[in-house]
């Protein structure tokens, strides 16, 4: 008798949940290879949607009012990459195509911060948010110049530039201080998810500003992240602005994102990397980054790419090609740009494949693309800005590859490379991201996961096809990657079919604001 | 400030999302007071579920399939225990779900074997169920292999006369009985147990502090954790119980691992607030100790008058307590010398109830935040016959019990409202959801990170209670031992009604908490 009641409960039960489910989805995803990199689920499921978040995932028949069939894909958490500094509709086009639901540029940052959100404001597509930008209150303070919010692409940074650049040539005076601090502070209370420090591109900045503005960050409880100081293998080394920053991170205990790991220590990333997991392992919650590439996007100008590069990063004026030819540089056309046009872009040939090999194998480090700016010229090549639009044509963008393709990249070379599972390699891109932000931004906490109740951000791309298809030649920078058919972020369908849906599904990720 | 940060970003998830879709939730909690102690989100809002999983929360108006009015409400997220040893028993269930409760796990007295327990729930559980491994059980079964369990819960097996012997609690180990009992509890973490329950402090004379520590290490070696029972209820020497709390500290900061010190009030008595700074401070040092206690002045034997702390010698000398401070659950009369005797001669296992803290030390250890509140929930009892009672229609009169089964809840929320308790409605909301789960979550229960809190994307275990009226009803007095906590109109399961305008309905919608199987 036991027995039978039972028996009937649990078909009551079971039919009770399939009523539930057959009220409908607004999404189903059918048949993909379901996987969720924290808790290692991989397996052929139906994945069901409401109002923004994951709701089922299960063997059993979901009905929706939109199914997408995923037979033979990978449904995988949509990719966080927290180096993104392309913030305009065309850059993140290109992160859609690549998989990416939430590009955030957490290297540079943005001034005012209020003004970066506003900017995105029931446009975004792709959820967006950004820390403050330590460079844009030096250059506020110092050059007394204003950014508009999304910094790089301000007129206040080639103002400052063409004046003095004091936020990047004025040694450390304790009486800027106090002002630097308070336009810091500013930006945390407008919600900024911690405080950037790209020194390497300011190495004039004094070591005890940077502590003291770190104070900050860890007063409203937010990591910090860093370009580290110094861009060489011998000292000073990119080895000693790791422990520069970790110093102050430990000091002030806050989090902190290291950038692009392989790009600052070249010969010595296995020891950085060495360092970094120690840190980790010892309590602190610091994360190595990298992109899966041996060229760097810089400037002619740039601090590292002052006289004596060679010994410091152990390459020839010949590894710098210009970024809108693709032409290499020789010893004379170096020294005739410094002068003349300091902020030329250029690509450098810094990294061995064996440093990228590093990171990618090595677990905890996490994949940020760096992508930069897309920079538009006429038909003569000459530069008319960032002035790409939502309906610029793929292709028609110059700048650093990376920008288009990391992420597809990464699933390319996970299919290649026998020592990283593709478990392993979008774990990089969903899960270690958001564990490192999630202590200090609740959203993230329900991000770079496919799990139920998880934000319906998901990534569907063809394992065995899927790939990056931008190249370092003009014309082939902003190629989309191909392979990765949808993209849903907050539960609506951005890429469809690969083509991109101009929607605003994107929400700020934000901390609070502050009266 | 951190705080207020982390509710804004949360509010903000829920506008956004909720712009996209605002007609097709299951279910729309509107106009009640929201509060997640996790992040501090305190405020009036609408919250959507859709298919068991909390989707908005916004001060949008918001329209679902059913729509519950939580106007002047506190919408909480479903209480948490981990001390309950009813979760087997329907009417404990149901008692349990009026106090507002969504997730009983029996992690002090545990499960064994694990598959049995769990499956005996599959689909007959009205919240979420979980257990531990029993390292009573552990011994029991390797002292008597043909030992054979009900449901997999010992706590019947003993009253039910299943377990035939004293050995489980007095016998020690050869070695070669200490490796089978270990096989045994590993056996019972790699089928997916939450930890290890060791309630040492009926087994006082059998349990080698050896067995402990390897109970522990075993714990630290599976990322998990222990549930005690600590050796003594003393606030004497030589067998205190801060040196009971010290035989399971001392492991857990030697080889890590969390552990759970049971109903704490009722072992440290006297020495209750310095036991609470030690554990402060043992934490600090890195260890992850949790105390739990339960909002009682007096306890419940769990094997009835035989239990080694009621043994006369300790009742008096060590708990400062005599024959009169034992009541009789049966006849809810107090004991006297004579019929102490007469019980323990002739009914070893005669249910009692026994009072031990003081009020004054029980109140300031309700009052220390890091305390949670583990309810302890005991079978009842037939007022006429003494057979446990598990019948989901049992009338709420004619169960005989601690009143902790059915008013722990309850009791809690009007102390603190009563300001006899020195906490906020948050702090008191914490201490019996969010910081169980996160314990669980620090100690290997992944499915613990979407319980105990009211966030989107959280499980829809939500407690709806009226923050002005809710009191527990549950009393000493005959008869009322079990009478159900009133004020908590709504609760919640997985985004099923299980309690609807405070009628439990027959649905069953508890999942387990269990974690992977590891072949």
């Amino acid at each position: 008798m036991k027995k039978t009641a039972t028996a009937l409960t649990l078909i009551l039960t079971a039919l009770s949940a399939t009523a539930a489910h057959a009220q409908g989805f607004d999404i189903v995803i059918n048949n993909g290879r379901v996987m969720d990199p924290e808790t290692g689920f991989d397996q052929i499921a139906n994945v069901g949607i409401n109002n923004g978040f994951v709701t089922e995932i299960s063997t059993d028949d979901l009905e929706g009012a939109r199914v997408i069939d995923a037979t033979g894909h990978v449904v995988a958490p949509g990719f966080i990459d927290y180096h993104s500094h392309a913030q305009s509709e065309y850059g993140h086009k290109l992160y859609a195509r690549d998989g990416v639901t939430t590009p955030m540029d957490l290297e540079v940052g943005a001034y005012p911060v209020a003004d970066f959100y506003e900017f995105w404001e029931g446009k975004a597509f792709l959820n967006y948010g950004t820390n403050a930008a330590h460079v844009g209150a030096r250059v506020a303070v110092l050059d007394g110049q204003e950014p508009d919010g999304r910094f790089i692409y301000s007129p206040a940074v080639g103002a400052a530039m063409n004046d003095g650049a004091q936020f990047k040539t004025k040694t450390f005076d304790p009486m800027d201080e106090p002002a630097i601090l308070s336009a810091v502070e500013a930006q945390l209370k407008q919600g900024a998810l911690g405080v950037a420090y790209p020194i390497g591109y300011y190495t004039v900045v004094g070591s005890p500003e940077v502590m003291a503005v770190t104070g900050l960050a860890a007063k409203y409880d937010m990591p910090i992240t860093t370009h580290v100081r110094y861009l060489a293998q011998v000292p000073p080394s990119g080895f000693m602005g790791i422990t520069e920053m970790m110093t102050i991170a430990r000091e002030n205990d806050v989090s902190m994102l290291i950038h692009h790991i392989p790009s600052n220590c070249l010969g010595l990333t296995k020891q950085c990397l060495d360092l970094i997991d120690s840190a980790r392992a010892n309590g602190m919650n610091v994360r190595g980054e990298f992109y899966p590439y041996q060229y760097a996007g810089t400037y002619v100008d740039a601090d590292y790419n002052a006289p004596g590069f060679e010994e410091r990063m152990g390459i020839q004026a010949s590894d710098y090609k210009l970024a809108a030819t693709g032409e290499a540089l020789t010893n004379e056309e170096f020294d005739r740009l410094r002068t003349e046009a300091p902020t030329t872009d250029l690509l450098m040939y810094t990294m061995k494949q064996e440093y990228i090999d590093e990171a990618f194998t090595r677990p905890g480090v996490i994949v940020g693309s760096d992508g930069m700016p897309w920079i538009i010229t006429d038909d003569d090549g000459n530069k008319l800005g960032f002035t790409a639009t939502f309906d610029t044509p793929y292709g028609a963008g110059n700048g650093h590859a990376r920008g288009a393709g990391t992420h597809a990249r990464i699933l390319r070379m996970a299919r290649e490379n026998d020592n990283v599972t593709l478990m392993q390699a979008i774990s990089k891109m969903t899960y270690e991201p958001a564990e490192f932000l999630e202590d200090h931004v609740p959203a993230m906490r329900i991000r770079g996961r496919l799990q139920e109740g998880s934000a319906a951000d998901i990534t569907i791309f063809d394992p065995e096809n899927v790939t990056d298809n931008s190249t370092p030649t003009i014309g082939e920078n902003s190629l989309p990657s191909t392979g990765i058919p949808y993209v849903i972020v907050n539960g609506q369908v951005v890429v469809d079919d690969s083509v991109v849906q101009n929607i605003p599904a994107g929400v700020p990720i934000r901390g609070s604001i502050i009266e | 400030m951190r705080k207020t940060a982390t509710a804004l970003s949360l509010i903000l998830t829920g506008f956004a999302a909720t712009a996209a879709y605002a007609e097709n939730f299951d279910l729309v909690i509107a106009n009640g007071r929201v509060m997640d102690p996790e992040t501090g989100f305190d405020q009036v809002a609408n919250v959507g579920v859709n298919n068991g999983v909390i989707t908005a929360i916004t001060t949008d108006a918001i329209e679902g399939a059913r729509t519950i009015d939580a106007t002047g409400h506190v919408v909480a997220p479903g209480f948490i225990d981990g001390h309950v040893h009813v979760v087997d028993s329907p009417f404990g269930q149901k008692a349990a779900l009026r106090d507002g409760l969504t997730t009983a796990l029996d992690l002090e007295s545990g499960a064994y074997p694990v598959d049995l327990w769990y499956d005996n729930l599959d689909g007959t559980s009205q919240l979420n169920y979980g257990a531990t491994v029993s390292g009573a059980a552990a011994r029991t079964f390797t002292f008597d292999p043909l030992y054979v369990s009900d449901k997999g819960n010992i706590i019947p097996d003993v009253f039910a006369g299943k377990v035939t012997s004293f050995d489980w609690s007095t016998r020690i180990v050869t070695d070669e009985e200490r490796a089978k009992v270990f096989d045994v509890v590993e056996e019972g973490l790699k089928r997916g147990a939450l930890g290890i329950g060791m309630p040492v402090g009926y087994m006082i004379n059998g349990t080698t502090t050896i067995d402990m520590i390897g109970m522990q290490k075993l714990a630290a070696e599976y990322n998990s954790f222990t549930h005690i029972h600590t050796r003594f209820s003393s606030q004497a020497p030589p067998a205190s119980a801060m040196l009971g709390f010290m035989e399971i500290m001392d492991p857990a900061s030697t080889y890590g691992g969390g552990t759970i010190i049971a109903h704490f009030t009722g072992q440290a008595l006297g020495v209750t607030e310095p036991a609470m700074e030690y554990v402060d401070d043992v934490n600090d040092a890195g260890a992850a100790v949790q105390l739990e206690m339960y909002p009682y002045n007096f306890g419940s034997a769990g094997t009835g008058i035989s239990a080694d702390y009621l043994q006369i010698d300790n009742l008096t000398r060590n708990m400062g307590r005599t024959y009169e401070d034992i009541i009789d659950t049966q006849t809810g009369e107090t004991l006297t010398k004579e019929t102490y005797e007469k019980y323990l001669r002739e009914e070893p296992h005669r249910p009692v109830m026994f009072y031990h803290v003081t009020e004054e030390d029980m109140y300031k250890a309700l009052s220390n935040p890091e305390v949670i509140i583990g309810c302890d929930c005991f079978p009842a009892s037939d007022p006429e016959t003494g057979a446990l009672v598990t019948d989901w229609d049992t009338p709420w009169d004619k169960a005989n019990t601690h009143p902790r089964g059915s008013g722990t809840r309850g009791i809690m929320l009007r102390l603190q409202r009563e300001g006899k308790i020195d906490l906020t409605l948050m702090q008191a909301i914490s201490k019996m959801s969010y910081q169980w789960a996160a314990f669980l979550e620090e100690h290997g229960v992944e499915q613990m990170a979407r319980k105990g809190r009211l966030q989107v994307g959280a499980d829809a275990d939500i407690t709806v209670f009226d923050p002005e009226t809710v009191t527990d009803n549950s009393t000493l007095e005959l008869g009322k031992n079990a009478l159900p906590t009133t004020g908590i109109p709504y609760v919640i399961v997985n985004g099923t009604v299980v309690v609807d305008d405070s009628v439990v309905q027959r649905v069953f919608p508890g999942k387990p908490i269990r974690n992977p199987i590891i072949e």
